[in-house]
C-alpha cells in the first residue's frame, strides 16, 4: 500500500518529488527493486549499485533479498569531487608494501582518482588501523605472478582485490593453505549479461534450467556451486569457456549462448567501451556476488598481525562513514562516466 | 650485581684448546653437591673466595634456575677454571704450557686488560611454537636469536641457556646479572607508558616477530569482548612472567582500578584448565601459543579466541639497562638480526615455522 501511495505522490507532485528523491531516504515498497526504484529516481535502472552501495548495513540479504518497508538512502548523483582522500602514512620505507594492478573500472586504477575506489579504502584502513605502520602501494600489471610466487615469498607482503575460492569445499586449494584472507573490503555483484532483443527471464534459478553461460578462461565463478546451490555440478546450466568477456558478447551475439555473468562494473563498462549499449544489457537480478579481499601469506612473520591491521582498519571505516563516503564518491563517479 | 667475567672467556677458550694429559694437574671440572653445600659454601672451599658463589650459578643456571639455594645433593656443577682454581676435579682441564700459549693472546694475559665474557641469553620451555626444547630447534623464536647471534659472531661468544621459571627471567636472572638477555618479550609502548617496568628498566632488541594477544573463552560460557568494558568483573587468567601492562593501557586501567580479577599459574596449559573448569572467565595469551597449547590439551572445539585482540604487539630481546655492555649486547642481536634479513634466512626460518603451525591445523 505504502508504494502506491509513495508512486502516486511522485506521479503527482512532479518536479517537487524529483527534487526530494535524492539524499533523502525511501521506502521502497512491495515489489519495488532497487532497479525500479533507480529508474524512477534517476531516470536509469542500471544505477541501482549507487543505491545499494549507500544501504549496505540495511541491507543484508543483499541486492536481491530486499525487505519491503526498509528505507533507503538515495545519494544525488552530483557533488562527486574527483578529490582522493590524502594518504599521509604511505611512505617509501614501507613496514608494509600492498601489491596491486589495474582492475578498471573502478577497482584499482593507477590513474584513476585515489588510484581507484579499493587503493583509496585500502589508504582509508592504514589510516584508521589502531596499529599503524609505514605502508606503500606497489604496481604490478602482471596479475598471474602476484599471488605465486610475489606474495608468496613476500616481495611484497599483502595483496588485493582478490576474490577468495570456495576454501570449505577445496581446502587444499594453495590459496587457502597459503594465505590469509581478510574481511571482505567490497561485494562485487555479477550480473547476466544479455541480448535486448531477447532478454532471458531471471527470476530464480529455476529459470537457469538448460541454459548455457559463458565465462572468461579463468574465472573460477564459485558462486554457481555454492550456498546450497549446484547449478554446475547438478547440470542444470552449462559453461562455455572463452578467452575474454568480449569473446563470451561475441558467442551472445551468435546465439551460441544465453547470458554472460560478469561483475556489474566491469561488465557494463565493457559493453561502453565495445560501443554494445542497446544491443546488451545486464539483468537486474544478479546471479552472484564476488567478495574481493587482502591476502597475506601464511608463513610472513606479521601474517595474523596484518591481517588485523585491515581488518580492524576496515571495521573503523565502516563505523566512522568513511567506508560508504568514498564508495560512494566512486560510484557516482563511475555512473557519470558510463552514463555520460 | 654485574661481577667482572675477565678471567671466564680465558677459561671457556683454554677449555677447547688444551689436551687432555691424565697425568698434569688440572683446572675446573664437575663438583658433585653433597648434602649441607651451598654454592657460597663451594667458592669458598674451590675457589677460596666465597663471593666466586654467581660464576658457579651463573655457569650452572639451567641446572640450578633462579634461585641460588636450589641445589640438591648429587647434582653436577659444572666449574670454570677461575685463575686457575679450583684443582684436581673430575673433566677438568690439564694446564699445560702449550695450552696456555695458544690461549693467552686471546685472554690478553698479563695486560690485567679486561675481556668480555661471552653474551648469554636465557629463554625457557612451554612456549610453543616460540621456544620449547621439544620444538625444531627449540622453536621459531630460539632459532631466530641463535641464527642472529652465529651471524652477528660476537668475538666473546654466546650461549642459549633454559630457564623454565619464567617469572624469574626478567626480575631475578636478568636483575641481577646472572644473564645478559632473555627472550622472547614483549615491548610495551614506551612513548605512552614510560613508566612502565619494562620501560624503565631495560633495552629492547628490534622485534623478532609480532602477536596478537587474544581473549580465549569457553563455549560453554560465552563471554563477548567488543568493547574494553565488557571484561569487567571478570575474572582473567595470564600466565606468571607474563606481560600485563596491557591491561592497564590506553586507559583500560583494568588492574589498576581493580576492574577485573587476575589469576596467574606458571603453565598456559594450568590456564586453559582453569577455564574448562569454570574458576576463570576467560585466557590471555597470543594466537599462536594459545592453539599450541589447546591443541596440546584437545580443547580445540571447547576453547574459541574472541576476535578483538587485547593488545598487538611485538616480541623482542631484553637486556638489562645496568648491564654495563647493555647497550652493545643490543646492538650485537639487532645487528644478527638485520643480516639475517638481508640474507633472506630471517624469511626462510620464520616462514618453515610457520608453515608448520599452520598445516598443522
Amino acid at each position: 500500500m505504502r508504494a502506491m501511495f509513495l508512486t502516486a505522490a511522485l506521479a503527482l507532485s512532479g518536479a517537487a518529488a524529483q527534487a526530494q528523491s535524492c539524499d533523502v531516504d525511501v521506502v521502497l515498497g512491495e515489489g519495488e527493486s532497487l532497479g525500479a526504484l533507480a529508474q524512477r529516481v534517476y531516470g536509469a535502472a542500471d544505477q541501482w549499485s549507487l543505491i545499494y552501495y549507500a544501504n549496505i548495513t540495511r541491507l543484508p540479504g543483499g541486492p536481491t533479498d530486499v525487505v519491503p518497508g526498509t528505507p533507503l538512502f538515495v545519494p544525488c548523483l552530483q557533488g562527486a569531487k574527483p578529490v582522493a582522500d590524502p594518504a599521509p602514512l604511505q611512505q617509501s620505507d614501507a613496514e608494509l608494501r600492498f601489491l596491486t594492478g589495474t582492475r578498471a573500472p573502478l577497482l584499482t586504477d593507477p590513474d584513476a582518482t585515489g588510484g581507484g575506489m579499493i587503493t583509496e579504502l585500502v589508504n582509508a584502513i592504514m589510516e584508521a588501523t589502531p596499529n599503524p605502520v609505514p605502508y606503500a602501494v606497489v604496481w604490478n600489471e602482471e596479475w598471474s605472478q602476484h599471488l605465486f610466487p610475489m606474495l608468496e615469498t613476500q616481495q611484497a607482503d599483502m595483496g588485493f582485490p582478490w576474490p577468495r575460492p570456495d576454501c570449505s569445499a577445496q581446502p587444499g586449494d594453495a590459496r587457502c593453505t597459503g594465505f590469509h584472507w581478510s574481511d571482505p573490503l567490497f561485494v562485487l555483484p555479477v550480473q547476466l549479461f544479455v541480448p535486448v532483443a531477447e532478454a532471458m527471464e531471471f527470476a530464480d534459478d529455476s529459470d537457469l534450467e538448460g541454459r548455457n553461460l559463458c565465462l572468461s578462461e579463468g574465472d573460477e565463478a564459485p558462486w554457481l556451486d555454492a550456498g546450497g546451490r549446484n547449478l554446475v555440478a547438478e547440470g542444470q546450466v552449462t559453461v562455455t569457456r572463452a578467452t575474454s568477456f568480449a569473446a563470451c558478447l561475441d558467442l551472445l551475439q551468435a546465439g551460441e549462448v544465453d547470458a554472460v555473468p560478469e561483475d556489474i562494473f566491469a561488465g557494463v563498462n565493457q559493453v561502453y567501451e565495445l560501443g554494445l549499449r542497446g544491443k546488451i544489457t545486464a539483468l537486474e537480478r544478479p546471479i552472484g556476488t564476488e567478495p574481493l579481499h587482502l591476502v597475506i601469506a601464511k608463513t610472513h612473520w606479521r601474517g595474523t598481525t596484518h591481517l588485523y591491521r585491515v581488518n580492524a582498519g576496515l571495521a573503523a571505516i565502516k563505523a566512522s562513514g568513511r567506508y560508504d563516503e568514498i564508495v560512494n564518491r566512486h560510484l557516482a563517479l563511475y555512473m557519470a562516466k558510463i552514463s555520460g | 650485581m654485574f661481577q667482572s667475567r675477565s678471567a671466564l672467556l680465558g677459561a671457556v677458550v683454554f677449555a677447547a684448546l688444551a689436551a687432555t694429559d691424565a697425568r698434569a694437574e688440572t683446572c675446573g671440572g664437575t663438583y658433585r653437591v653433597q648434602a649441607g653445600d651451598s654454592l657460597s659454601m663451594i667458592a669458598d672451599s674451590l675457589y677460596k673466595d666465597a663471593k666466586k658463589w654467581s660464576a658457579i650459578h651463573q655457569q650452572n643456571i639451567d641446572k640450578i634456575g633462579p634461585r641460588a639455594n636450589n641445589l640438591t645433593v648429587g647434582m653436577k656443577l659444572d666449574l670454570l677454571c677461575i685463575d686457575g682454581l679450583p684443582v684436581g676435579l673430575e673433566g677438568g682441564t690439564v694446564i699445560a704450557a702449550k695450552a696456555t700459549a695458544v690461549a693467552a693472546p686471546v685472554v690478553a694475559a698479563g695486560t690485567g686488560a679486561p675481556v668480555a665474557a661471552r653474551i648469554n641469553l636465557v629463554t625457557g620451555d612451554d612456549y610453543a611454537p616460540f621456544t620449547d626444547r621439544k620444538l625444531d630447534k627449540g622453536g621459531l623464536i630460539t632459532e631466530l636469536v641463535q641464527r642472529a647471534m652465529e651471524a652477528a659472531a660476537p668475538a666473546e661468544g654466546f650461549a642459549v641457556h633454559w630457564v623454565n621459571d619464567w617469572d624469574s627471567h626478567l626480575g631475578t636472572l636478568l636483575e641481577q646479572g646472572l644473564v645478559d638477555a632473555s627472550f622472547p618479550w614483549s615491548e610495551p609502548n614506551c612513548s605512552l607508558m614510560p613508566d612502565e617496568y619494562r620501560c624503565q628498566t631495560f633495552l629492547f632488541s628490534d622485534p623478532l616477530f609480532e602477536i596478537l594477544e587474544l581473549v580465549y573463552t569457553d563455549r560453554q560460557r560465552p563471554v563477548t569482548f567488543d568493547k574494553d568494558s565488557d571484561l569487567e568483573g571478570k575474572t582473567l587468567c595470564r600466565m606468571a612472567g607474563y606481560s600485563i601492562w596491557e591491561l592497564d593501557q590506553d586507559g583500560r586501567n583494568w588492574l589498576k582500578d581493580g576492574k577485573i580479577k587476575l589469576e596467574r599459574p606458571e603453565r598456559i596449559g594450568d590456564c586453559f584448565q582453569m577455564l574448562v573448569d569454570g574458576k576463570v572467565d576467560a585466557v590471555l595469551i597470543d594466537e599462536f601459543a594459545g592453539k599450541a597449547a589447546l591443541k596440546d590439551m584437545g580443547l580445540l572445539d571447547r576453547v574459541e579466541a574472541l576476535p578483538r585482540p587485547v593488545n598487538l604487539e611485538p616480541l623482542n630481546v631484553l637486556v638489562h639497562k645496568g648491564n654495563p655492555r647493555a647497550q652493545e649486547i643490543v646492538d650485537t642481536i639487532n645487528a644478527g638480526l638485520a643480516k639475517l634479513k638481508s640474507s633472506g634466512d630471517y624469511q626462510r626460518i620464520t616462514g618453515g615455522h610457520l608453515a608448520r603451525f599452520w598445516a598443522e591445523g
